[in-house]
């Protein structure tokens, strides 16, 4: 432990050597990953990995997904899109400011579910606002 | 070495006892869930999805309960009570019979008999009890269906005996799933649920609303075409039955018969109607009425509905395209396809 | 004595109680963060407190005694206040950042602060890779410079706190 004390100036010398590459990396990547700031046309939602609905954000919509990892409602409102209530660990999703430009992303880990903003328009809409079908 | 160490024990001990204390106060605390369970009964897939703070443990009895039901309310099923009055002509109703005996005679008069529990023996003529499809003789028929204007069900409040007149036979068929609805309504609400939505095969009951506070959002499947819907409710606490000729039926001749037997003739209903949807808050009533405004078609549903406005509503689709709705639910229903309003 | 050298005899009595209290001392720090979270509506955007139980092991523990406390408090952590897919995320958080720290004391290279800068950074990066292969998108590559930078800051931050704790620890227990 006694060599920590020794060199300590050397390892501070490294320690900020190691910082100053660390926040150059993530500042270069920024503008790689970051995505247009175009308004979207509609919602995707995938659960693990799948697609499970889409949501136009021109009508006013509540979708409920709920799969035995636990429930998220997504409530599309005036174009955006956000996660009104969950039952996740974390609320992450819950906590994420609305989203409504294209490639804007609420991803809620523990339910394996992503909701991504797309800028073409879906096949079908308002599908997702059903419940339930009586037939 | 531990005497000198009893305060790390100690300290060891309160932070274990302090996240012990923590778990158990999330446990407590009561954290609602939605729970959502499929399961295959009474012929056809049901699912049942509740929120609260005890969503499985509800939702599993409800599914436990109409497993039991299915069992119980069969006519084939040689331990059932059905069976056993079907054979015998009497028997004790339990609890579940007297309720059903009770809706089915009170939805028959409102009806006018365009709804009967002892249509049984012409289901079984027709094959639709067993799915061996024929289409009996008019003579076969016209015996049948005079016996059934006489068919008598008694029963008795007292003693809850029930008797069935001679050469009578009833089934339970018709309002089974309406009945199991109200089974599952019964018990959720008995566990706190709040939030719920019940479909067994198509027969769906909106409890409370959406947990986001929102109304349930409920299609009525087109009869034409099954990718595409009559229209949606958006309800609360109702039920919303839809009966059509296109959901059992078969061809013989060239001719299709459906499963929807006009018990004043023996023969499918032929009233014009093509797919009936009742709204209302009591599950089983729903049922019987979804069958009977079928058979009665748009002028007798309509007087029928000015009667009894209060107990339910109804969206009407005939052979023609045309469709009907009554007012009560005229906030509710939203379409792409025009519809007419029926006033009272 | 709670926190020992590596040099001194354990018994297997005190090596489990001391142990224990690290596992328990890491989940409290877990549940503290469970209860506040940090108001940055990122998925593994966080302080990781608990990794301070496993930084600052790292200087006086056996390795594997370090690994042990880690792997129990994210299981028990998960159980009490997560589910399982929290806890794949953080298991595979938690070792990447553990064998990278451990790798970085060997190196004898960096003050506590750069092996928390590393760890914090290559924690997020690990439930990063992990979130994108469970979810099968890599739409959360989005999220990547993000989460280098908070794994940043939350490394510094844990960093210079088990830099004093360690100093602390070093006086108290071994004295030069």
């Amino acid at each position: 432990m006694s060599s920590h004390q020794k060199s300590a100036s050397r390892l501070l010398k490294n320690d900020i050597v190691l910082l100053a590459i660390l926040v150059v990396v993530a500042l270069i990547l920024f503008p790689i990953v970051s995505h247009s700031k175009k308004p979207g046309a509609y919602a995707l939602v995938e659960l693990d990995g799948d697609e499970y609905a889409t949501l136009s954000l021109d009508t006013d919509t509540t979708l409920t997904v709920t799969t035995d990892q636990g429930t998220n409602t997504i409530v599309v409102h005036n174009h955006e899109v956000s996660v009104e209530s969950a039952n996740c660990p974390d609320l992450i999703c819950v906590n994420h400011a609305p989203i409504s430009l294209t490639g804007e992303v609420i991803v809620c880990l523990p339910h394996k579910l992503v909701i991504t903003i797309k800028s073409d328009n879906p096949a079908k809409e308002s599908e997702g606002s059903i419940d339930a079908i009586a037939e | 070495m531990i005497r000198k160490n009893i305060k790390y024990y100690a300290l060891a001990a309160l932070v274990i006892i302090t996240v012990a204390v923590a778990l158990c106060l999330r446990l407590w605390g009561g954290t609602e869930t939605t729970y959502e369970t499929s399961f295959f009964a009474m012929d056809t897939y049901m699912s049942v999805k509740g929120t609260g703070t005890d969503a499985q443990g509800a939702v599993e009895a409800v599914r436990d309960a109409i497993i039991g039901l299915d069992g119980d309310l069969s006519v084939t099923n040689s331990k059932s009570l059905v069976y056993e009055l079907n054979e015998n002509g009497s028997c004790t109703a339990d609890s579940d019979m007297e309720y059903l005996i009770d809706k089915s005679l009170y939805a028959g008069e409102l009806t006018d008999g365009a709804f009967n529990i002892c249509i049984y023996p012409i289901m079984r003529e027709w094959g639709f009890t067993t799915g061996e499809f024929k289409v009996p003789e008019a003579s076969v028929l016209s015996a049948l269906c005079s016996n059934l204007a006489s068919s008598e069900v008694t029963s008795n409040t007292q003693d809850k005996s029930v008797h069935l007149s001679e050469g009578t036979m009833i089934d339970f068929g018709g309002i089974a799933k309406g009945y199991a609805t109200k089974v599952a309504v019964d018990i959720l609400n008995g566990k706190y649920i709040k939030s719920a939505l019940i479909n067994l095969g198509g027969n769906v009951y909106a409890l409370g609303k959406k947990p986001d506070g929102s109304l349930w959002n409920v299609a009525v499947k087109s009869p034409d075409d099954s990718m595409k819907y009559l229209g949606i409710l958006s309800i609360s606490d109702k039920a919303v039955i839809t009966s059509g000729g296109y959901e059992r039926y078969f061809e013989e001749g060239g001719v299709t018969y459906h499963h929807i037997i006009d018990p004043s003739t023996g023969y499918p209903a032929d009233s014009g109607a093509k797919s009936v949807t009742v709204v209302s808050s009591d599950p089983t009533l729903a049922d019987a009425l979804s069958t009977a405004i079928f058979v009665m078609g748009r002028d007798k549903a309509t007087t029928l509905w000015r009667e009894n406005s209060s107990l339910f509503d109804f969206i009407y689709y005939d052979n023609s395209g045309n469709l009907y709705i009554t007012e009560g639910i005229k906030d509710e229903f939203s379409s792409e396809i025009s519809f007419e309003i029926i006033e009272k | 004595m709670l926190l020992q050298n590596n040099g001194n005899k354990k018994t297997p009595a005190i090596l489990v109680a001391q142990s224990g209290v690290l596992i328990a001392l890491a989940l409290v720090f877990s549940y503290v963060e469970h209860i506040i979270p940090i108001p940055i509506p990122v998925p593994g955007v966080k302080l990781g407190l608990a990794n301070l139980v496993t930084l600052t092991g790292l200087f006086f523990l056996n390795p594997l005694q370090v690994f042990i406390i880690l792997v129990s408090r994210i299981l028990l952590a998960g159980f009490m206040f997560g589910n399982l897919s929290t806890i794949i995320y953080s298991l595979a958080g938690g070792i990447i950042s553990f064998l990278l720290m451990y790798g970085a004391t060997k190196l004898k290279a960096f003050s506590p602060l750069g092996i928390s800068l590393l760890g914090g950074v290559f924690h997020n990066l690990a439930q990063l890779a992990v979130a994108s292969l469970i979810l099968k998108s890599t739409t959360l590559l989005a999220y990547l410079p993000v989460l280098m930078l908070s794994g940043i800051t939350a490394g510094a931050l844990i960093g210079i706190v088990s830099k004093t704790v360690s100093a602390y620890v070093n006086r108290r227990i071994i004295p030069d």
